[in-house]
């Protein structure tokens, strides 16, 4: 082939261009720490990588549900345990009142006593995470329990005036958790008994302290702890989803930081490699294009 | 015996010739970086021997020379080379303007980054799970508004800017086919030259190299045939009508649809028929705004429409913070129909069917501006006779579930999937016409390198011929001085004997 000035020429500037080029590629990557830049870079693990932050940062989202979630429910742990405690102390004053050698004044003092806990009770049922009650149902603004008073300044009932709707979060995708207990369904039949109890040992009745009362402080024993022990077992339910939450994070955090971090290693070898060709190309260039007959024509 | 002084005429043609050959080579070295120039040689024939005819002809050894002529001064060009580098030349002209409008688009969408669509859908959704979970918060609703406006925005934004790419296309286009009609203009005139010169007997070397470097303008900008006819004219066509017609050209025009002000098609301008480019920069153009630009903005619009449908529909069956109905969430912002006053009935219910709104929705969707935190509805149950369910954050969370749900291509993906699928389609598109841009470049330069070979100039060769040119007209020149002391001889020297 006949071999021309302007063909060796466009040559060597095509490949200085090019050399150029892949550098300043590989200095982009450098720069920024991504391997890709543009979708078609690599348009199969642009998907992906798409794919996979949307998915880290849903992840995130389940996370702080999850954590949202056992927030609530250990409160709701406590306040339970507290209940259990209480009616616990109320079953203890009713078998001291039930004793027919107690005086009526005693009696009296004890009703009191119990009088002190049901206000404590109410406290514990309008107990908050945040600025919301955790037992009032969707009704999460207003303080669900409301005490009424007689005339000689007992509580006479205790109405819950929230609703029996469901707080739900989202701890996978499309895998819901209820997590409250309307009050109603713990806290009334505490207080029912509560009140009842009071109430008769205000009026001397020894049977029904003994008795009926007694019993109903049991019953309402058994719902608290089996409200507890479903409590419980959803908190541990949370845990495992969240500590399996952090390990798929991390699987797709690494999954992601192959996908789109560049191995700087690798590419720095690279990008010399390029830039001793780079030199070489622009080396030969200058010698190619230097000579020609008139340098050795004297 | 030829006459005494014919030899002087055989000297000053090879002076003659060894000067032309200087002239030759000096405007070869004096055009070597020219671009289109091809390299002329003079091309050398002995001259036509003296026959002596007649009976009493001296008997001789034969013919004698009469020393050389100057047949013509050639253009060294490859026609075959020529007509591939056209064709190849328009096929690159179309790959690379290709390759330029994807990058456009991959630059529009700026994925994957964590300022695009993709990424404002995720906090939007991520927002509405903070608000299933915080339904009482108004700043978790107030982030809520935001999100979503967000979203609307970098949608529309998106979308304008991969429509605002109909309007330079069609600048550009409009651009090249003032310059194609141009480019006719100026082969048709050289057509004329051309014959003119070679009727006169002569060879337009430098007209030619001037007309094939136009007429491979012209193959960049749209794939035209070229059709030799005699004395070197040449007509241009492009799907069999001629463009370029000897002396006289037949200019095209743009068809632009005046309702959209978008670039259509090409036709003649005197038969107003169009005209199919299949190739070259005008064939990719037309292709973009066709059938590219379209495709993406449908997808856009197809995405904006069924997010702001499904949420929609959702909100709307929701309550807000004071129990109030939720009305919609996202709204064409041309037109608000939603209530005019917190708390006030709509007078005119929105239809969840957006039909009569679907055309550009992506470029108008909004967040519904009688919209405040408060009237987020985040519940999904009806307030009863003791007020509302300000706790209630299932409506919220049926929301932010939309996130999974298929809903995008009839229920094949979600939205995320969906857009996806867009991004990567694009990211293939680009690759391919970069990989065909590169690799058709390559062709070019190929060819490029077979042209130069026959047509370009070496100087190495132009030196060597500058020194052999030389050497001739010094020796052309030493024959004169010999003839002369041969003269000098006879006429001064004989015949002295009898003085």
């Amino acid at each position: 082939m006949r071999v021309t000035t302007d063909m060796m020429l466009r040559g060597m500037l095509k490949n200085f261009s090019r050399n150029l080029e892949r550098i300043d590629r590989y200095n982009n990557q450098l720069g920024t720490g991504k391997r890709i830049l543009r979708p078609s870079d690599d348009p199969s693990a642009t998907s992906l990588q798409m794919s996979l932050r949307s998915e880290v940062r849903k992840i995130a989202q389940y996370v702080e549900n999850v954590q949202s979630g056992i927030t609530w429910l250990e409160n709701t742990d406590v306040a339970l345990n507290e209940v259990g405690e209480v009616i616990q102390r109320m079953r203890d004053l009713a078998i001291q009142g039930s004793s027919s050698t107690l005086a009526q004044d005693s009696r009296d003092a004890l009703a009191e006593e119990i009088d002190e806990l049901i206000d404590h009770l109410v406290q514990v049922a309008n107990s908050r995470v945040g600025n919301r009650y955790i037992f009032a149902g969707t009704r999460t603004t207003v303080a669900p329990m409301v005490k009424d008073y007689d005339d000689d300044g007992h509580v006479r009932s205790v109405t819950y005036v929230g609703d029996t709707g469901n707080i739900t979060i989202e701890v996978a995708s499309g895998v819901t958790v209820d997590l409250n207990i309307p009050g109603s369904e713990v806290f009334s039949a505490v207080f029912d008994a509560a009140i009842k109890l009071r109430d008769s040992l205000l009026a001397g009745d020894l049977a029904a302290v003994s008795g009926s009362c007694l019993s109903e402080l049991d019953d309402a024993t058994d719902l608290v702890l089996k409200q507890r022990s479903v409590v419980g077992a959803k908190i541990n339910r949370l845990q495992l989803t969240e500590s399996r939450l952090g390990e798929i994070e991390a699987n797709t955090k690494t999954l992601l930081s192959q996908v789109e971090d560049i191995d700087v290693a690798e590419l720095i070898m690279n990008l010399r490699m390029q830039e001793v060709v780079y030199e070489a190309s622009l080396n030969v260039g200058s010698k190619v294009i230097q000579p020609s007959l008139l340098d050795f024509m004297k | 015996m030829p006459s005494t002084f014919s030899t002087f005429n055989i000297a000053w043609k090879g002076l003659f010739a060894a000067r032309l050959g200087m002239d030759v080579t000096s405007h070869n070295v004096a055009n070597a970086n020219t671009e289109g120039y091809s390299r002329q040689v003079l091309s050398l024939a002995a001259s036509r021997p003296a026959t002596m005819i007649g009976l009493n002809r001296a008997a001789g050894p034969g013919q004698i020379g009469r020393g050389v002529d100057v047949v013509a001064i050639n253009r060294m060009k490859d026609q075959f080379v020529l007509s591939l580098l056209q064709r190849e030349q328009s096929v690159m002209g179309y790959w690379k303007t290709k390759t330029q409008t994807y990058e456009r688009i991959e630059m529009m969408f700026g994925e994957p980054s964590d300022s695009g669509i993709a990424f404002a859908m995720d906090e939007f959704f991520g927002s509405l799970q903070a608000l299933s979970r915080n339904p009482e918060d108004i700043a978790v609703r107030e982030v809520v508004l935001q999100k979503g406006a967000v979203l609307a925005d970098t949608i529309s934004l998106i979308y304008s800017q991969v429509r605002s790419i109909y309007q330079s296309t069609t600048d550009l286009v409009d651009a090249k086919v003032s310059r194609l009609n141009s480019l006719a203009t100026e082969v048709a005139e050289l057509n004329k030259e051309i014959a003119t010169v070679v009727r006169l007997g002569g060879r337009p070397n430098d007209l030619l190299d001037k007309r094939d470097m136009l007429i491979r303008e012209m193959c960049t900008i749209i794939d035209v045939q070229v059709l030799p006819v005699e004395d070197e004219i040449v007509n241009i066509a492009i799907n069999g009508v001629n463009l370029v017609h000897r002396y006289d050209t037949r200019p095209i025009e743009v068809d632009i649809d005046q309702s959209t002000g978008k670039v259509q098609g090409l036709r003649w301008q005197e038969f107003g028929t169009g005209i199919v480019a299949s190739s070259g920069e005008i064939a990719a153009l037309l292709e973009t705004n066709n059938v590219l630009i379209p495709q993406y903005l449908d997808s856009l619009n197809d995405l904006a429409r069924e997010l702001a449908r499904n949420i929609n529909e959702i909100h709307s069956r929701g309550y807000d913070l004071d129990g109030n109905p939720g009305g919609l969430f996202f709204v064409d912002s041309r037109t608000p129909k939603v209530p005019t006053a917190p708390g006030e009935s709509d007078p005119n219910p929105i239809p969840l069917n957006f039909s009569d709104l679907d055309f550009e929705f992506a470029r108008y969707i909004g967040v519904n501006p009688y919209l405040d935190a408060r009237k987020v509805a985040a519940a999904s149950e009806p307030p009863d006779a003791s007020g509302p369910k300000k706790g209630d954050g299932s409506n919220a969370l049926a929301m932010a579930q939309l996130a999974d749900s298929r809903i995008m291509e009839s229920g094949r993906s979600t939205f995320a999937d969906f857009f996806n699928g867009i991004i990567g389609k694009l990211g293939v598109d680009s690759e391919q016409a970069s990989f065909m841009s590169d690799s058709q470049e390559a062709i070019v330069d190929n060819l490029k390198n077979w042209d130069s070979s026959i047509s370009g100039v070496s100087l190495d060769e132009e030196v060597t011929n500058l020194v052999r040119y030389q050497h001739s007209y010094a020796a052309a020149a030493r024959v004169i001085t010999v003839v002369d002391q041969m003269l000098e001889l006879i006429t001064t020297r004989l015949g002295l004997a009898g003085r």
